[in-house]
């Protein structure tokens, strides 16, 4: 295995993102191998075809070298899970041979070419790219800003490459070993999923550089400080330099309010907006119900509490007595245990 | 289309039995779900546990439930309204197993009229009798909601006939809480009276102030407080102010400001249009015609241009395409086509013009080129409907019977025509000569106005830049260009510009092969005479601009975006309250949402000159044409000149823009800002002052004869050279 190779994770929910993100990567860099690590499994009537998708390749998320598997995926909820295999897919690709390895988040939409980072790939073996890039002004953007990257991580971790070598080896090594353990969406303990442990990163890894080029990774949570123009020539520039892929976080009125808030009137941020929501909307599959995650049930079909993930993640002697949490079939072990002692906490 | 506030309903609402009169007013809002809700108080409502639906409304009546969800058996006043007056007072109280099934327990809610039991006045006549669409059930968390499919547009016409005449209204048994002091103390430190009472002169009932108005019913009917919030925009942006019912320009005074919230749409009409906007497929099916036509064979459609033409002597044939029927469809091309029609028919020549049966914004499909439908139409009679395979024998037979005769094939449009049919026109009729006419920039993108997203020029970037893979019309322009280009290098086309603008523009962005760009336009001044504006009555205000009385500033034509109606509504709500200014809309159709004065004009093949004699009579000193797109042509900035009034236009209207660079005509401004700082300050007011006392040259438009100036020429009519 050689090249560049990309990847992305995630559940069914967001395959239209996904896909949107494969094609407008392979319109840019038809010779990088794009790869889906899915983590969910298919809901019924529908199947995962790969030849009519724009991956070339794809990874489940049950069938990783991951020790008491069940347990462990039984272990998070669907953003936890998400982030936490991509650790393990970074180092596996790495071993397979891959030059050079990228991470996009399945919402990034490639609008420009990537190819600066091989370049930048040759100097430095692991690339981020920090939330913000420059420093806020106003009171409520430092609140939105600054301090919810303080809170949640200071880099973006929508955005990871390493090259297959020192560094980048051993960051993949020590990411995996990290998020198999502590991809925890446990802001108040110091920890949030596959993110925050990278506060440490630039500390721990030497040849790693911090990306400061604001065309990468444009998202509301930067754009009080970047400003989107579109030429007459027909190029995007952000802050005058060419966009490389924006992040269309929150797809929604969530997002909505927060692009406004900092957009104002960059309109052009808006058709940015309009584009994804048009994509979105053309790869959107009806047959995939929109709340669907395989993981969120029990093998008997009652639904997955946080609490129940939580208290089994908390116990070995729950993962040692129920390896698959999920149960099979009828056999529900660990809900059955769950819901005795519900009874027995009542009465 | 959208749904807007009956103004009727609510100026002449009067009190029902148990209906409050603070209540009374009606309301009527387009939801971006597809929901039309009609009622007095919706927020309210739903706050109070109120639901309900209108489930039928047809020309034989009405029906539907509302139900107080905390007392599903008790039944509710409600009392339905006709343009503000009650036609049906009583109470909404049969059993509803339906709704009784949704909420889990009985439900006594239902009512049911029919028009001709309720009223001694006229029925109420819809625009279409049909019934059947209107139907939902819906337990939706709004207080009555009545679905419509969203691509139905025939449905939206009939829903807003019905939102500006009926209002019905639902008794509600609670108590307004009072609005508290601070609150009241809060709102008044911004709160725009003169704003207020200028935009919604609805508010002046004589018995509370502009203030309470707002704070007890007119931030819940979507009335903003001053020019610079949008309640509307503050409660769609914020669901958590939404959710609270709280009054959202408090709460943005109290709390939003500091918070970094908005307060307006930012970048204005631009993000409303990009949140509106449809994909180009959904237009395409949007327009799609389900009806049929009788189609004419070959033989047919040659007997009857034979009979059309018996005993004419032939001197030439214009083959002309274009996207509609110039006969019947309004507008400035179709007015030109008309005087060109007239032009070739005065010189012994046959019209022959062809345009698409099903209208579209695109190209016609061109694997099917030989099933296109066209409207055919000789010297302005309708000839019939005929499939392209049909119509070119019958143009051969044609050619034939007149092969002497000169062949001028001329295209002004090609929306839902097929290119590989008008070469095949071109190769078949062997034409001396053959026109592309630059109405517009469909021959360099599907997007007819190089309006990237329909809100940006964007100066016809390559099709593979990053500006076009984001642009709605992106994908399509690839496949669009290469028809394009495929039909000019089957036809020698000349290119003809109606402005020096449009060519340069056109040679830039096209690389097109043609014989060569002419620039023609449409219209030239002739001057008659100087209008001295003082002669004109008028009603003097009082303040700096009493000197004069109030500058007259108006809108000219249709109210879309793409020729500025948005950039003119902002104006109108930044300077309503400023007696400097006083706001008219002269076109065909009135927008009621605004406070302009609005005047009929409807301009035709017979009455070319109407706009101009508005534009004199209602002494229009300023008109602001807007338009975000390189206008061809832009007649209206012709009849402005005509007509003696001053044009201020943006310096990317293209033509407009050109022609307002001459000082006596106009002033073209850069931006949106810049236009708001010219009626902030004293610059307009002086210009009028001047051009009032001076008088300025005014008179008449003399029209081209567009492609017959050139197929056959008159010495006085040189074209020029491009």
């Amino acid at each position: 295995m050689s090249s560049v190779h990309c990847f992305t994770s995630f559940n069914f929910n967001y395959l239209a993102k996904a896909r949107v993100l494969a094609q407008t990567l392979k319109k840019h860099h038809p010779d990088w191998v794009m790869h889906a690590c899915l983590c969910d499994r298919e809901p019924p009537g529908f199947a995962f075809e790969l030849e009519h998708e724009p991956f070339d390749r794809v990874t489940w998320a049950d069938e990783l070298d991951i020790p008491r598997l069940d347990g462990w995926l039984f272990g998070h909820d669907v953003v936890e899970l998400c982030t936490a295999v991509k650790g393990t897919m970074m180092r596996m690709l790495l071993q397979q041979g891959a030059d050079k390895v990228v991470y996009l988040d399945p919402d990034i939409g490639v609008l420009g070419s990537l190819q600066p980072l091989v370049a930048m790939l040759e100097q430095h073996d692991v690339l981020l790219t920090p939330h913000q890039l420059d420093p806020d002004e106003e009171r409520h953007a430092i609140l939105d800003n600054e301090i919810c990257s303080l809170q949640h991580g200071i880099y973006n971790l929508g955005f990871v490459a390493v090259a297959n070598r020192g560094d980048g080896i051993a960051f993949a090594d020590w990411w995996e070993k990290r998020l198999l353990g502590w991809c925890h969406d446990s802001v108040s303990s110091g920890i949030f999923v596959d993110q925050k442990w990278c506060d440490l990163a630039p500390g721990l890894f030497g040849r790693l550089h911090v990306l400061r080029d604001p065309g990468y990774n444009v998202a509301s949570w930067n754009l009080s400080r970047r400003h989107v123009d579109i030429t007459p020539s027909g190029e995007i520039l952000v802050n005058g330099v060419p966009i490389r892929f924006f992040h269309f976080t929150k797809l929604g009125p969530v997002g909505d309010t927060m692009t406004q808030k900092y957009a104002r009137d960059n309109f052009q941020v808006y058709e940015l907006w309009a584009w994804y929501r048009r994509q979105v909307l053309r790869h959107t599959d009806k047959r995939i119900p929109k709340t669907w995650w395989a993981y969120a049930r029990y093998a008997n079909g009652e639904p997955v509490q946080r609490s129940d993930r939580l208290l089994y993640r908390s116990r070995s002697d729950l993962k040692r007595s129920f390896a698959n949490p999920f149960g099979h079939d009828d056999d529900c072990g660990y809900f059955r245990w769950l819901r005795n002692e519900r009874d027995k906490a009542a009465v | 289309m959208s749904a807007a506030i009956p103004r009727a309903a609510a100026n002449d609402a009067a009190t029902a039995p148990g209906v409050r009169s603070s209540a009374a007013e009606g309301l009527a809002t387009k939801t971006r779900s597809g929901h039309v809700l009609i009622g007095h108080d919706l927020a309210a409502a739903a706050r109070h546990g109120l639901l309900g639906c209108v489930d039928r409304l047809d020309d034989q009546g009405l029906a539907g439930w509302v139900v107080d969800t905390r007392h599903p058996t008790r039944p509710q006043p409600i009392s339905i309204r006709l343009d503000g007056v009650e036609i049906f007072g009583g109470s909404a109280g049969t059993p509803r197993g339906d709704v009784s099934e949704m909420l889990g327990r009985g439900a006594a809610c239902g009512f049911a009229f029919r028009w001709r039991d309720v009223s001694p006045r006229a029925p109420l006549a819809p625009p279409e009798r049909r019934s059947g669409e209107l139907l939902a059930l819906t337990g939706g968390g709004y207080a009555l909601s009545w679905r419509v499919p969203l691509d139905a547009a025939a449905v939206y016409e009939r829903v807003e006939f019905y939102a500006r005449r009926l209002a019905l209204v639902v008794g509600v048994s609670y108590a307004e809480p009072p609005i508290a002091l601070d609150d009241r103390a809060l709102a008044a430190t911004e709160f725009d009276e003169v704003f207020y009472l200028a935009m919604y002169p609805q508010a002046r009932n004589g018995e509370s102030s502009a203030l309470d108005h707002f704070l007890t019913e007119g931030w819940k009917l979507g009335f903003d407080p001053n020019p610079g919030f949008s309640v509307r925009y503050y409660v769609g942006a914020h669901p958590d102010v939404a959710a609270a019912a709280v009054n959202p320009f408090v709460h943005y005074l109290r709390a939003g400001r500091a918070e970094g919230r908005v307060a307006l749409p930012p970048a204005g009409f631009r993000l409303e249009t990009l949140r509106e906007q449809k994909t180009l497929e959904q237009v395409v099916t949007l327009w799609r015609r389900t009806d049929t036509f009788r189609a004419l064979s070959a033989r047919s459609l040659s007997q009857r241009l034979d009979e059309h033409l018996a005993g004419r002597r032939v001197r030439g044939l214009a083959i002309v395409f274009s996207h509609d029927d110039y006969t019947t469809s309004v507008g400035g091309i179709q007015l030109c086509l008309a005087k060109e029609e007239r032009a070739f028919v005065e010189a012994g020549h046959v019209y022959l013009h062809l345009s698409p049966w099903q209208a579209l914004p695109v190209l016609a499909p061109g694997g099917a080129a030989s099933q296109l439908a066209l409207r055919v139409i000789c010297d302005g009679k309708a000839i019939g409907y005929a499939l392209a395979c049909e119509l070119l024998p019958a143009l051969t037979t044609l050619r034939e019977a007149h092969e002497a005769v000169p062949v001028s094939l001329v295209v002004h449009a090609l929306h839902g025509l097929a290119p590989e049919m008008v070469a095949q026109t071109a190769r078949l009729l062997r034409p001396e000569r053959s026109y592309f006419w630059l109405h517009d920039y469909f021959s360099v993108c599907t997007g007819y106005n190089l309006l990237r997203n329909q809100i940006q020029f964007c100066d016809a970037p390559p099709p593979d830049s990053a500006a076009c893979t984001v642009c709605c019309y992106g994908e399509s322009r690839p496949g669009h260009l290469e028809r394009m280009a495929a039909l000019f290098r089957d036809v020698r086309f000349t290119a003809v510009a109606p402005s020096r603008h449009v060519a340069e523009l056109w040679r830039r962005a096209s690389d097109l092969p043609v014989e060569r760009v002419l620039v023609h336009g449409h219209c030239t001044l002739a001057e008659d005479g100087v209008r001295i504006a003082g002669a004109i009555d008028r009603e003097l205000g009082d303040g700096e601009g009493a000197a004069i009385g109030p500058i007259r500033v108006a809108f000219l034509g249709h109210p879309t975006v793409h020729k500025g109606w948005p950039v003119f509504r902002e104006l109108v709500r930044r300077f309503c309250s400023d007696r400097r200014y006083e706001f008219w809309h002269l076109g065909s159709a009135a927008n009621e949402t605004l406070p302009v004065r609005f005047r009929e004009v409807k301009v035709g093949p017979l009455y070319t000159d109407a706009m101009v004699k508005a534009l004199d009579s209602a002494g229009i000193d300023v008109v602001v044409q807007w338009s975000i797109w390189p206008e061809t042509f832009g007649i209206a900035a012709r009849e402005c000149e005509a007509a003696g009034a001053f044009l201020v236009t943006s310096s990317s209207s293209g033509a407009v823009a050109e022609h307002a660079a001459r000082p006596e005509v106009g002033l073209a401004l850069p931006d949106e800002p810049a236009l708001y700082e010219l009626f902030e300050g004293d610059g307009l007011l002086e210009r009028v002052a001047s051009r009032r006392s001076g008088g300025v040259p005014v008179g008449w438009l003399r029209w081209s004869r567009l492609s017959a100036d050139f197929a056959i020429p008159r010495p006085d009519a040189e074209p020029e050279r491009s």
